[in-house]
């Protein structure tokens, strides 16, 4: 009969774990729908508000997402400061996550990931040093920012260690393009022409796997810093190639460099793949797993045009169109594909060893020779492993689709600056700004909706 | 005991979740002991926390470099020939690291270590320069003339100090060694002849477990 105590106490134990577990599942949504829409319409107050009140809802599990969430609506905000904040919590939480805990791996053994604190994707680890340089870029402290983007070739060469090289985010062209542009604007026009190089050959990797091709102006980037250091050979060779002849000229000029955010980034949704895998005795097992999947949330394609008129003499404005620099959608769909297929399936994959610990289980009870209790302990494993299975869909979900570049070099002075959406319809910003001379301003710009 | 044998199998099978389940609700509850403690160092103690660039390490690379440009021949050159002890200026040491270091207090501990050698003099930086400079302007119009100090009358920096920070990481799962290195060079301000490069290399190995109860 003592037996039969602890049988009940392990079922309500059991049950009411499932149970928590289950209500744990209902996630963040509700309070979400709100947030996005206020990110939509541009409302970044009101959308970090909705955040801050439901830190709950995200869970201690979670809190990396909590402050990667408001590290990036700050970042839209254009406060950069408190931005910078968040983001860095977030970083030194991920570092604190590589200690990870065995009893919690364990429970994730046979539950499932959501047990497990979220430390991010690999390419959303990346993006909070890329943000972090772009908040520095912003405040014109380009030192602060190439830290940032030395960090992101930092990690980016730890985890290709982990997939032996084989995994497709190897290399980041946009913030390689970002650095190059910070060097030149620090007058450190070799390290610039480096990093345009550099940023040029990821672009070729980019426009096989993600289909983004290299902005049209990276070419004359290329040939302009050749040029300036002396390296004829290349800016020859990049010349060839379209990039736009450069003469050295003692004309002071500067740029604009317009980043843009286009659309809500992809989340992550269940998909339930049947997988089939023999067992000892050569008979095979046809089960379902639950994996997540990135789905992309930008409909059609979007541009922006770039219109800086100098406010002593507005009617001489220059304008350029912006370009797709890095396509986060599909980044992130590769690198989970990646993920799941390089680390998570070939280890075994929870759903698998759950699977047998099932069988094992099922086996057990037909030693067992009563017939009702054998069907009822099956049926009852079924669906606990049934219940128990499912994805974990965390994501970090402020992210934008798309990163847009449009660059233009113009005298130094005060520039009234307007970016729209290219089918005019719609405004982005509207402000003004310094151009110094030899110098890079940065205006960033979010149409995430 | 038939009847309990009968939701036996079940039961058995839900004990599979619950084990891992107590054990988690365990933990959780014995994490909650922590508690915060203070305890007074002298400001000189080297305390390594996060392995990153601190002050031990700049006030450390400061005095080495220091004593090392100091020693030197070019200071009795320069006194021999100029019949004056050379004025120095420190620049800029640029950070060209893989972290935010505060590049303000290693020139300051520079500045700091040169002044104290009593072996060279030394001039304002350039915010403190601009800074003297209002001041001065300011004095033309309020100043008592005895008082009033001259514009032209600065002293301008025969050599300029100045470098960069530089870091290799080298990583292997938990376990990272980090290497910086911090260059420095002694400018001429007449002729752009470098009159001193030294180097001062610091190494630091940085270990996270990968894994806890």
């Amino acid at each position: 009969m003592s037996g039969s105590t602890i049988d009940r106490k392990a079922l309500w134990v059991g049950s009411a774990a499932l149970s928590l577990f289950l209500i744990s599942c209902a996630g963040t949504s509700e309070f979400y729908r709100d947030v996005e829409r206020n990110i939509s319409t541009g409302d970044y107050r009101a959308a970090i508000m909705g955040i801050q009140s439901n830190q709950k809802a995200y869970g201690d599990k979670s809190n990396v997402l909590y402050n990667l969430d408001l590290g990036l609506l700050y970042h839209y905000a254009g406060n950069s400061d408190s931005s910078n904040f968040f983001l860095f919590a977030a970083e030194k939480e991920i570092g604190d996550l590589y200690t990870k805990s065995i009893s919690l791996a364990a429970a994730s053994m046979i539950l499932n990931d959501n047990v497990l604190p979220y430390e991010g994707e690999d390419f959303e680890k990346v993006l909070i040093n890329v943000f972090l340089a772009l908040n520095y870029a912003e405040k014109d402290q380009p030192d602060e920012a190439l830290v940032e983007a030395r960090k992101v070739d930092l990690k980016l060469r730890e985890y290709a260690k982990q997939y032996d090289g084989k995994n497709t985010y190897r290399e980041d062209a946009f913030i390689r393009y970002i650095a190059g542009v910070l060097y030149e604007s620090d007058g450190q026009v070799n390290d610039a022409f480096i990093s345009y190089r550099k940023a040029y050959e990821t672009y070729k990797t980019y426009e096989k796997e993600y289909g983004t091709k290299a902005p049209s102006f990276l070419l004359d980037d290329l040939v302009r810093t050749a040029t300036l250091v002396s390296f004829n050979d290349e800016a020859e060779k990049y010349t060839a190639l379209g990039g736009k002849p450069y003469k050295r000229t003692k004309k002071p000029a500067g740029t604009i460099l317009l980043v843009s955010y286009a659309g809500n980034g992809p989340i992550k949704e269940e998909i339930r793949p049947t997988v089939s895998i023999p067992d000892n005795e050569g008979t095979i097992h046809t089960f379902q797993i639950a994996l997540p999947k990135f789905v992309s949330r930008l409909t059609g394609s979007r541009s922006y045009e770039l219109v800086a008129a100098p406010v002593r003499d507005p009617s001489k404005a220059s304008r350029a169109a912006s370009e797709v620099s890095e396509n986060v959608t599909a980044i992130a769909a590769k690198a989970l594909d990646d993920r799941l297929g390089m680390v998570y399936l070939k280890s075994g994959g929870r759903a698998v060893l759950k699977f047998l610990a099932a069988e094992k289980a099922k086996k057990d009870l037909k030693k067992n020779d009563n017939e009702l209790a054998n069907v009822l302990g099956s049926i009852a494993i079924d669906a606990v492993v049934g219940a128990t299975e499912r994805a974990d869909l965390r994501t970090w979900r402020t992210l934008p689709a798309e990163f847009q570049l449009a660059r233009l070099n113009v005298e130094p002075g005060d520039y009234t600056v307007r970016v729209a959406s290219s089918d005019g319809r719609q405004l982005v910003a509207d402000r003004t700004i310094k151009v110094k001379n030899g110098r890079t301003a940065f205006v960033i710009v979010d149409d995430v909706r | 005991m038939s009847t309990m044998s009968t939701i036996g199998g079940p039961l058995k099978a839900l004990r599979i979740i619950a084990a891992p389940c107590l054990l988690i609700g365990v933990m959780a509850l014995a994490g909650c002991g922590a508690s915060k403690t203070v305890q007074r160092v002298e400001a000189d103690q080297a305390i390594d926390l996060s392995g990153e660039w601190n002050n031990t390490d700049s006030k450390l690379v400061a005095e080495e470099m220091i004593k090392d440009v100091l020693s030197r021949p070019w200071v009795a050159d320069y006194k021999a020939s100029h019949n004056a002890p050379p004025t120095v200026i420190v620049g800029t040491v640029k950070n060209r690291s893989t972290e935010h270091i505060q590049t303000i207090p290693f020139t300051k501990n520079l500045e700091r270590e040169l002044i104290n050698s009593g072996r060279v003099d030394f001039v304002a930086n350039k915010e403190e320069r601009t800074e003297v400079r209002e001041e001065r302007a300011d004095q033309q119009e309020n100043a008592s003339p005895e008082t009033m100090k001259k514009f032209q009358k600065e002293t301008g920096a025969d050599f300029l100090l100045r470098g960069d920070i530089t870091s290799i990481i080298d990583q292997e799962g938990g376990d990272q060694v980090k290497y910086y290195q911090v260059n420095l060079e002694l400018i001429n301000m007449e002729t752009n002849r470098k009159a001193w490069i030294g180097e001062k290399k610091i190494k630091k190995f940085v270990s996270q477990s990968g894994t806890k109860l």
